[in-house]
């Protein structure tokens, strides 16, 4: 399905018209999405229903390591909803996990997928005052609809609550997309209720989810779709055991999920980053269903460790299997090569009998970088250079324009998009002045070190350049190293 | 990547609506953009010349590369002008073309045209109609490059009949900035890889001189050391 959209910039006169289509149409989705804000730069999701019946959707706002959802988005028939993301985060609402994006939060990712089976067509811009559209994205590559994958159950705090009480219960429906991301939304209305012993709790009639208690004891609760052919697909759906003698309360018991945390050795300010060709400790924790705690039972020998790439660079180490202890498991790995050449994520398995078995570090590429400068230049990607510029140059000449990419220096960070081929290469005849001859060096897509950095034509073999204004940011007008990631 | 730059010699017929008088009126005076726009091919665009503020940092006029000259004969009327392809032009993965227009008694025709893969007009004013002491025909002048982090290069294309198009200019490359001082000597120009970025040492600027018949290398003039010259 295809469609031109026009867009419209609330605090200009900046007019965007694009070409939009469904996913899997042949448009490559970033699968990140990123977004960012500034005082000249806003980032605007767009979703358009295209079909008779309302559409539910599944968003997802991650930034400083933070997951955000809105759980309840539905789009009307025909209806096209613009998000801005700067409102979303100004508003300071907190999701039904209590997370709120911060209020200092400039940058970060943004991501959607449509939960029913309706045409619904999304794109993010973002969108820079005096260089007009710098992204666009359409939906992601997943199919969809996303399926069904897990149930969670949220009650009021504790599950606390005595014989003749109620208490209003809801629930959420776990989307899972084929990139394991997930995406929550409320089901609370759509579930089918129940109570394993009616002495205790019953459920009310014509409220969904609302329980009243009724006798001393205990009782399971538990809400389910039905209809959902992929509720097969996942764990059983979810249930939430209230205990009002005791005042205690569990969440649902499926199955363990790891979590991953880089230990050792990682990105500076980003736990989920790593370094190119910088060893790293991973601690993998077996955590208990909901989230309560590590699992100390779980003692499984020899697991699969995999680090997942098309091409495995020399310098690459990771082992081939983990140990859990105590549900707790440690590995170093290294990593060289990104995950792509428009992308840094890299995948790595642990084939555990849980849930959440894969972990997708960002690559970062320390390298040296330089001032771009050249204020008044044109660019390869036809971009006229302007003062203060926010624009990064990478050695590739081909298909990067417009691609974000972060910068890193200690504190000092900053998202800028691709706008300029070098420094250095690509270069095919020496001159005094560029005496590299040097192919197209996506480094990043190989061995993580700059053509430049090892050969002797170069004074300072740097990997990227840095538009003025990024230059002033990341670096603070020196020269020097750099971390960057696509994000 | 590699710049491959084509020189390619076209003997169009294409003639020009835009030119083409109605019944009972004078022949009204051409309007050079709206032949070159007539000349451009399926999927290209017009490039574009500017000229830069360096007090806001912007650009502060823009406007399309199209210009006129005496390029074929001295009293021809020759329209030059550039354009990329695809019309996608925020992506390195295009051409830039220099082409040459000349007005016949049927119209105008396509002569000429240069080719740069992958190169944009890398400076403001990057083509320019440029007189040359001792050739009575106007020369073109064309900066362009891959991109600024990688500088550009000079060329100047006097026509020389029946080849065409012959760049006369000594080879150069990596370039950042290019300066034109018209003197009662003659032409001189300077060009500089000042701000190359990079390189932490900037080589000293190349300076050309012509002497009526080529462009000569010559030292740099006294009171030149102060770089950058202003433009």
């Amino acid at each position: 399905m295809e469609a031109e959209v026009s867009s419209v910039e609330a605090r200009s006169d900046l007019v965007v018209d694009a070409r939009v289509e469904n996913e899997r149409n042949g448009w490559a989705g970033s699968g990140a999405n990123p977004w960012h804000l500034d005082q000249n730069t806003e980032s605007i999701l767009f979703l358009t229903n295209e079909s008779n019946q309302p559409a539910r959707i599944g968003f997802q706002v991650t930034t400083q390591g933070i997951h955000y959802y809105l759980t309840q988005l539905k789009l009307q028939p025909h209806e096209t909803r613009a998000i801005n993301i700067r409102l979303l985060r100004d508003v300071q609402l907190a999701d039904f996990r209590k997370n709120k994006i911060p209020a200092a939060a400039t940058d970060g990712s943004v991501s959607w997928i449509r939960l029913d089976n309706v045409p619904v067509m999304g794109r993010l811009l973002v969108i820079t005052r005096h260089a007009g559209m710098s992204s666009s994205y359409d939906c992601c590559t997943c199919p969809c609809p996303a399926p069904l994958y897990a149930m969670y159950m949220t009650a009021p705090e504790g599950c606390d609550f005595l014989p003749g009480q109620s208490m209003q219960c809801d629930c959420y429906a776990y989307y899972h997309t084929c990139n394991e991301n997930s995406f929550p939304s409320l089901a609370t209305g759509a579930a089918t209720w129940s109570s394993s012993n009616t002495s205790v709790f019953i459920m009310d009639s014509s409220v969904k989810g609302e329980v009243h208690a009724v006798g001393v004891g205990t009782a399971d609760i538990k809400a389910s779709l039905s209809g959902q052919t992929s509720t097969q697909q996942g764990p059983p759906p979810g249930h939430c055991v209230f205990s009002p003698v005791t005042k205690t309360a569990q969440m649902p018991a499926t199955a363990d999920s790891l979590t991953f945390t880089i230990t050792s050795g990682g990105a500076p300010n980003d736990g989920q980053g790593v370094i190119s060709r910088q060893q790293f400790g991973l601690e993998i924790q077996a955590e208990l269903p909901g989230g309560v705690g590590v699992d100390t039972n779980f003692n499984v020998q020899g697991v699969p460790f995999t680090l997942g790439g098309e091409n495995i660079q020399v310098g690459e180490s990771a082992p081939s299997s983990v140990n859990f202890s105590s549900g707790v498991a440690n590995a170093s790995v290294t990593i060289v090569q990104a995950g792509g050449l428009e992308q840094s994520k890299r995948k790595i398995s642990v084939s555990a009998d849980t849930v959440n078995t894969d972990f997708y570090p960002y690559v970062y590429m320390n390298v040296v970088a330089t001032d771009e400068g050249l204020v008044g230049h044109v660019t390869a990607c036809n971009y006229t250079i302007p003062s203060n510029a926010q624009m990064v140059a990478l050695p590739y000449g081909q298909a990067l324009c417009g691609l974000q990419v972060h910068v890193v220096n200690g504190q000092n960070q900053q998202t800028a998009p691709v706008e300029d081929v070098g420094p250095w290469c690509p270069h095919s005849t020496a001159t005094s002045d560029n005496p590299c001859v040097c192919p197209a060096d996506d480094y990043w897509d190989g061995t993580g070190i700059p053509y430049a950095a090892t050969h002797s034509c170069s004074s300072n073999g740097a990997g990227i350049d840095l538009g003025d204004g990024t230059y002033s940011t990341v670096r603070g007008g020196t020269n020097g190293p750099v971390d960057w990631k696509f994000p | 990547m590699i710049r491959l730059t084509t020189i390619l010699l076209l003997l169009t017929t294409s003639l020009t609506l835009a030119q083409e008088p109605g019944e009972g009126k004078k022949n009204p005076a051409p309007n050079p953009v709206a032949v070159a726009r007539s000349f451009l091919p399926p999927d290209a665009t017009l490039a574009t010349l500017y000229t830069f503020d360096f007090h806001t940092g912007k650009v502060s006029k823009r406007w399309p590369a199209v210009l006129t000259g005496h390029i074929l004969a001295p009293d021809s009327k020759d329209i030059v002008f550039a354009y990329y392809t695809p019309r996608e032009i925020h992506t390195v993965d295009k051409t830039l073309f220099l082409a040459l227009l000349h007005r016949t008694s049927h119209g105008y025709q396509q002569v000429y045209v240069v080719s740069y893969r992958d190169e944009v007009l890398l400076i403001p004013n990057a083509i320019r109609v440029v007189h040359l002491n001792g050739i009575s025909e106007d020369a073109v002048s064309i900066v362009a490059g891959i991109g600024a982090a990688l500088g550009g290069h000079l060329d100047i294309y006097v026509w020389q009949d029946p080849w065409g198009w012959k760049n006369i200019f000594p080879p150069n490359g990596s370039m950042e900035y290019f300066y034109f001082f018209r003197k009662p000597t003659g032409l001189l120009i300077a060009l500089s890889s000042y701000n190359h970025p990079g390189l932490n040492v900037t080589p000293p600027p190349v300076w050309y001189r012509w002497d009526g018949k080529r462009f000569v290398k010559i030292p740099p003039p006294p009171g030149s050391s102060s770089w950058p010259l202003p433009d």
